[in-house]
């Protein structure tokens, strides 16, 4: 729905331009499935994981693990299955309470290995006797931005011998397939419009949205609907025009659709420059009035 | 950026609204926090109201001297949000209010940890929590999650506890190192609109502090010290410093009342055994003494403010009260003395769940029984830190510590309201405040 107010105290709206509501219903709907090979180590093990050879991301893009890694999070939730932990991870809604063990290493990167034993310093301490059959953890990579590059499933298995050192992380033990909706319904904008997003509640990615994570505002020419893979998002991402929001709520429409034709469509995103989510915090169509 | 609004007096009616402009400054530094100036015609003492709507419902503080010169501090506004506000005049002639102003505040950080709302919660417009992972934090909350207010540390320090200070214009609280390897000791006094942050040394404290209506802070301080054949064992005591973080007394000091056991544990701090691990502190001004949190003890005990002396020990071995009925409670934190006895947050040492327990205290009969049981989730143990704070209707607020979420329960025990924080954020002792806001210093 598409909300209009008019404030007559305001002085930041020109006499014909319109105070545009961005709201839930006008995003652009991101879907993300995730998928793990399984990496089995030896029960109740002090294993080591070394991701030396990892050149790519859960999302197939470019990621030197051993050098662009500075977090590293062992993970187990109360009532989640690996997939559920990982697109809570991915939405950024993961809370504290739905993590059942943990540990992490944060700050002092790049990390290139790591081994359960040093991960002993939260509470209740992840120990090698919880690397046990049936309860799997997702070793979890984060880059100095702190956004998930990689979550590999760990498991700890009876049949594996504790023979052996470190495991190795290879491309394609977790891999996260992302689509974007791109026939959401468009939201009308004309020259001098202003865009306000305060009442946004939830992200694109189907979290919850926080404003702190918009900073900028990019827009790129949209051309045709449907549907469309990361690769073709980021490709299109790429090419657009960006402006600080200044972390304000509201700012006026984008340069490129005030000067567009009427009819002409835009890829909008309320993105992050400095935080760098995995995804915009949310993304809407944008149609000139 | 900074904004600035002005608004003239577009629909004046007689008898409630004053014929005078008004000023909203956003603060750069916290932009949820607004001055408000005005110049009223008649004198009187001024106040703000505000809100997310023209019927406002919230109210700050108002001025306690009559003036035609008013300068109001708003905060409680959430971040990211439109709201409204007027500027009220009491004066001898009767109450003049502004035209409304709507206002904008700025979005929050994006380091913050953010936080899950559910259910309404009834007190407490604004939570302090100090909140911590590989940062610190000191947050307010507002019941739907949202942020009020906000200060962030630095990597590597730990805040523990929070409060608004005894005069309403800042938020107070500690720091301390995470791994406790080096003295960070200090209490911080932010401005409301956080223009202005004293960082006051408070040297090798950790864990709590609390303000003193004079001026100035009591603290826990570690006391290490060599003891018996090589042993390097942390001892407590309770400090009081000046408002500038000078020493002005030592309270008490736990070497001069107790010898350590033979067999303790290492591992909380590097300094050396960890003996009592006292974790809260508060004081109650009418009675003139502080009651101190001793966790490795299971113990609670009343210190006399001025003579230093135990006036009664709680719980564990000696404990000068006998438990008449009831569990006693195990690791403890955050007691705090009502009319009728004391609220604990009883943590259990390594069991399933952690509760929030009351006991009956009969000095006379030398006993404490308890009298009232919340148990917290099963299966979510809180090895550190938790709180509660009670209010008159019966409701209460629970910081449940390292389970990350906090919640408001009511007299029945039902869970009105709860918020859980980002995955890795620890939750520290709390304040719960009603009105943030009011006359700026």
């Amino acid at each position: 729905m598409i909300g209009l107010v008019l404030l007559a105290c305001d002085p930041g709206l020109d006499t014909g331009s319109e105070r545009v509501l961005l709201s839930d219903d006008d995003l652009v709907a991101l879907a993300a499935v995730p998928s793990f090979t399984p990496l089995y180590v030896a029960a109740a093990y002090d294993a080591g994981f070394d991701w030396t050879a990892v050149t790519t991301d859960w999302l197939g893009r470019p990621f030197s693990a051993a050098t662009e890694t500075y977090g590293v999070e062992f993970i187990r939730a109360q009532d989640l299955s690996p997939e559920e932990l990982a697109l809570a991870l991915v939405r950024d809604d993961l809370t504290q309470d739905m993590v059942e063990l943990y540990g992490w290493e944060l700050g002092n990167g790049p990390y290139s290995s790591a081994r359960v034993s040093e991960f002993d310093d939260h509470t209740p301490a992840l120990s090698p006797s919880h690397l046990t059959p049936g309860d799997p953890f997702l070793l979890v990579l984060r880059d100095v931005h702190e956004s998930v590059r990689l979550a590999v499933l760990v498991e700890g298995s009876e049949s594996v011998a504790s023979s052996r050192d470190d495991y190795l992380l290879v491309d394609g033990m977790g891999t996260l397939a992302v689509t974007a909706a791109l026939d959401a319904t468009p939201v009308p904008l004309g020259d001098g419009d202003q865009l306000d997003w305060h009442q946004l509640t939830a992200s694109s990615a189907g979290g919850r949205f926080d404003s702190a994570n918009a900073t900028f505002m990019a827009s790129v020419p949209l051309a045709g609907g449907g549907s469309a893979t990361w690769d073709e998002l980021a490709s299109l991402l790429d090419g657009a025009d960006s402006v600080p929001t200044g972390g304000e709520v509201r700012v006026d429409a984008p340069l490129p659709i005030a000067a567009a034709t009427p009819g002409d469509r835009f890829l909008v995103a309320l993105d992050c420059d400095h935080c760098e989510p995995l995804f915009p915090a949310a993304m809407f169509i944008a149609e000139r009035r | 950026m900074l904004a600035l609004f002005l608004l003239g007096c577009l629909a004046c009616s007689p008898g409630d609204a004053g014929d005078y402009e008004v000023s909203v400054v956003r603060s750069e530094v916290v932009p949820t926090v607004f001055t408000v100036t005005w110049t009223s015609d008649e004198p009187g003492t001024g106040r703000v109201e505000f809100g997310p709507d023209e019927d406002y419902g919230r109210v700050t503080a108002s001025e306690s001297e009559s003036g035609t010169e008013h300068r109001i501090v708003v905060a409680g506004v959430p971040a990211a949000s439109v709201w409204h506000l007027r500027a009220v005049t009491e004066t001898a002639g009767g109450e003049l209010a502004s035209a409304d102003v709507e206002i904008e505040s700025g979005a929050a950080s994006p380091s913050l940890p953010t936080f899950s709302a559910s259910g309404k919660r009834k007190h407490g417009s604004n939570l302090i929590a100090p909140v911590f992972s590989d940062h610190p934090f000191v947050l307010g909350l507002d019941g739907e999650g949202r942020y009020t207010w906000w200060w962030e540390g630095e990597s590597d320090d730990v805040y523990t506890r929070a409060r608004l200070s005894l005069d309403g214009t800042a938020i107070v609280f500690n720091r301390f190192d995470e791994d406790r390897s080096i003295d960070r000791g200090a209490i911080y006094r932010v401005s409301l609109d956080g223009t202005d942050a004293q960082e006051i040394p408070a040297e090798l404290s950790h864990h709590d502090f609390v303000e003193l209506p004079e001026g100035g802070y009591a603290y826990l301080k570690i006391d290490v010290r060599e003891y018996g054949d090589g042993r390097v064992i942390v001892g407590d005591s309770v400090v009081e410093i000046d408002e500038a973080g000078a020493l002005v007394s030592e309270v008490w000091n736990a070497w001069d009342e107790w010898t350590p056991p033979d067999d303790l544990s290492n591992g909380f701090y590097p300094q050396g055994e960890d003996w009592l691990h006292c974790n809260t502190i508060e004081y109650d001004a009418e009675r003139g003494v502080y009651l101190v949190s001793v966790r490795n003890e299971s113990m609670v005990m009343e210190l006399d403010r001025a003579t230093g002396e135990i006036l009664w020990t709680l719980g564990g071995e000696g404990s000068s009260l006998a438990l008449a009925s009831g569990t006693a409670f195990e690791h403890q934190h955050a007691p705090l003395r009502d009319d009728s006895g004391m609220l604990v947050f009883d943590n259990r040492d390594g069991e399933s769940r952690s509760y929030v327990r009351h006991y009956a205290i009969d000095e006379g009969a030398g006993t404490y029984a308890e009298d009232w049981t919340y148990a917290g989730p099963e299966g979510n143990w809180i090895a550190l830190l938790g709180d509660a704070i009670p209010y008159d209707d019966g409701n209460m607020l629970i910081a449940w510590g390292t389970g990350g979420f906090i919640s408001e329960i009511d007299s029945d025990g039902n869970q009105n309201w709860r918020a859980d924080a980002e995955f890795g954020h620890i939750i520290g002792f709390l304040d719960s405040v009603e009105s943030l806001g009011g006359p700026a210093e």
